[in-house]
């Protein structure tokens, strides 16, 4: 029984470690379409939008075609141009720890 | 009383699977977990805490799961921390807050609310029948072992 036991479970363990590591992402949530929150719902961004700078979420992306948004860029959101001072970054603000 | 045995380790399996993979899930991904932990309808003084309560809580429970003497807390750890999710997901469904973010390691995050409500309710389930197991073979070796000792005497 010890081995059967033994057996299952290095399995889970063995397959939930490998399985966070091959769905980890690898990729920069900007390559996404981008959302951003304008307190009721979410719109995708304009074309010329920027991120001001600012400690909130500026930008959003989904992966399940808008069901839930995870928050991507850093910063107050602005669709003015020539307010923009700060380019979308995936890299979120660096927190108190 | 194999096959009992044998089920008892698929659901310890299944459960460390789940909390394994959660937790790693979200320390391999802290920065946007922390991101979404703020984006919870929480306060986010509570932020700095939760991102390593959760993910810790989930690792002591799967180490819990593995060994004899502390299975049986690990299921009702596992089952209130379950609970807790299921509660939340509901609330998330019966559009209580305007909008919550899935704050899921990995590809759950994938999942809509009510798929989560699903796979919490099936990982509720499971530990309530891991509970059962438990007790009753945990009882049955304490009537052996006191009967022994009777025997003894």
């Amino acid at each position: 029984m010890k081995k059967i036991k033994a057996t299952i479970l290095s399995l889970a363990v063995v397959f939930s470690v490998c399985a966070a590591f091959a769905t980890k992402p690898h990729w920069t949530c900007t390559t996404l379409p981008q959302y951003w929150y304008n307190g009721v719902g979410y719109q995708p961004v304009s074309q010329f939008y920027g991120c001001m700078q600012g400690s909130t979420t500026c930008t959003y992306y989904t992966l399940n075609g808008g069901i839930t948004y995870s928050p991507c860029a850093v910063g107050t959101y602005n669709n003015c141009p020539s307010c923009a001072v700060e380019t979308p970054n995936s890299a979120p603000v660096n927190t108190a720890h | 009383m194999f096959k009992r045995q044998v089920l008892l380790e698929c659901i310890s399996a299944l459960l460390i699977l789940l909390f394994v993979y959660a937790s790693l899930s979200k320390f391999l991904d802290f920065r946007t977990f922390y991101k979404e932990m703020d984006n919870q309808p929480l306060p986010n003084s509570w932020t700095p805490v939760l991102v390593w309560v959760i993910p810790c809580t989930e690792v002591a429970i799967s180490v819990s799961l593995i060994f004899e003497r502390t299975r049986l807390l690990g299921f009702y750890s596992s089952l209130v921390v379950m609970g807790l999710f299921t509660i939340y997901t509901g609330i998330v469904l019966a559009h209580f807050f305007p909008y919550v973010p899935c704050s899921c390691g990995g590809v759950i995050k994938r999942l809509t609310w009510t798929q989560h409500l699903a796979l919490n309710l099936f990982f509720v389930g499971i530990s309530i029948v891991g509970v059962v197991i438990q007790s009753r073979k945990r009882f049955q070796t304490i009537s052996i072992t006191k009967q022994n000792k009777n025997s003894f005497v």
